[in-house]
């Protein structure tokens, strides 16, 4: 599925983000919402098969899936959106809007520095 | 060990692809709708039907995209209109570098009202933004009642759900009240056609809604 060139998209950005600083990456900290549809597991298996034997070999990818929040546009409340319920649960108003349901982002790079020796 | 703090988006060299696209389309005046489904629930037989009622009045133009053939754009073609093909290869949906190199065969210029067929799938394509003014999602009531549960991404981006294969309801246990109780559920504003590609019920309800949308888009009344 699409969580192949998804992996793919991230990588570049982390190589991007690192250009030609002397470290070794340790880990990769991803956000995925849980209205993306990418399958963790498969995004995981991919991140490890594209960085085998580059010099991103070894890192972990850890994600991140926080819970998507449903704000009101009437009341005003800020829920946590459960499954299927796009509706505010204190008014019941479906004028809503849903923050970080579908988030894709690359949160940040744990790195090693290696010192010049 | 030290932390890079990074915070982009994965996604965001599509989304500034989508963004040059939408610029072009918007500029020439082009309403685009996003075609998506998952296999076999009559997208191109819903162009098929669509086409032939829209051409003397808008200047349209297909892109057609399918992970292995091109026969689907050979029916397309079929109908005078032009069409440019992506095979995606086995890719399981459309991004907007594939869309941008099929606007590039294109006479764009010409264009009022262009449509992109996906490929069929509900899944992936959803977080690929292409540039399009709307997405439309097309299911066949042989898919069950629970389709925008099970798919909620697809169905809050939609602006128009069309129900097709209406004509097979007598023979299935399908309840098109509950279809629209769980569309709505996931997103109130959605609007939800029903439709037959055999007998062409509801093809023109649909063609209206398409003609509604597209006065209503700015860009697009103004050209
Ligand atoms: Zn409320």
């Amino acid at each position: 599925m699409h969580e192949l060139s998804i992996a793919c998209s991230l990588i570049s950005i982390v190589k991007e983000t690192l250009h030609d600083r002397p470290c070794r990456v340790k880990a990769v900290v991803v956000r995925v919402g849980r209205l993306s549809n990418v399958l963790i597991d498969s995004l995981e298996f991919g991140f490890s098969a594209l960085i085998a034997g580059t010099e991103l070999d070894g890192a972990r990818l850890i994600v991140r899936q926080p819970d998507p929040l449903l704000l009101c546009g009437e009341c005003g409340q800020e829920t946590v959106l459960k499954e299927f319920e796009f509706a505010c649960p204190h008014c019941g108003s479906l004028n809503i809007t849903v923050k970080g349901g579908d988030d894709l982002f690359v949160e940040s790079i744990e790195v090693e520095e290696e010192t010049a020796s | 060990m030290s932390v890079i703090m990074v915070e982009r988006k994965v996604l965001e060299r599509n989304d500034a692809v989508a963004q040059e696209n939408r610029t072009l389309l918007q500029t020439n005046g082009v309403f685009s709708v996003n075609l998506l489904s998952s296999p076999g629930s009559g997208k191109t037989s819903l162009l098929e039907q669509t086409l032939p009622r829209l051409r003397h009045e808008f200047a349209i133009a297909v892109i057609e995209g399918d992970i292995q053939t091109d026969l689907d754009a050979k029916r397309i073609e079929a109908l005078g209109v032009p069409t440019a093909q992506i095979i995606t290869g086995g890719g399981c949906h459309l991004d907007a570098n594939l869309v941008k190199k099929a606007l590039a065969t294109l006479p764009v210029e010409k264009l009022d009202l262009l449509f992109i067929e996906n490929v069929g799938n509900l899944v992936c394509p959803a977080a690929y933004d292409l540039g399009e003014n709307i997405k439309a999602v097309v299911i066949s009531v042989t898919e069950g009642e629970e389709k925008p549960l099970k798919y909620p991404a697809i169905f809050r981006n939609a602006a128009v759900c069309i129900v097709n294969k209406i004509d097979l309801l007598p023979f299935l246990n399908f309840s098109v009240e509950r279809l629209k109780e769980n569309a709505h559920a996931v997103n109130p504003q959605l609007q939800i056609v029903l439709t037959s590609c055999t007998t062409g019920e509801g093809i023109d309800e649909w063609c209206n809604l398409l003609r509604t949308l597209r006065r209503k888009d700015p860009s697009s009344a103004s050209a």
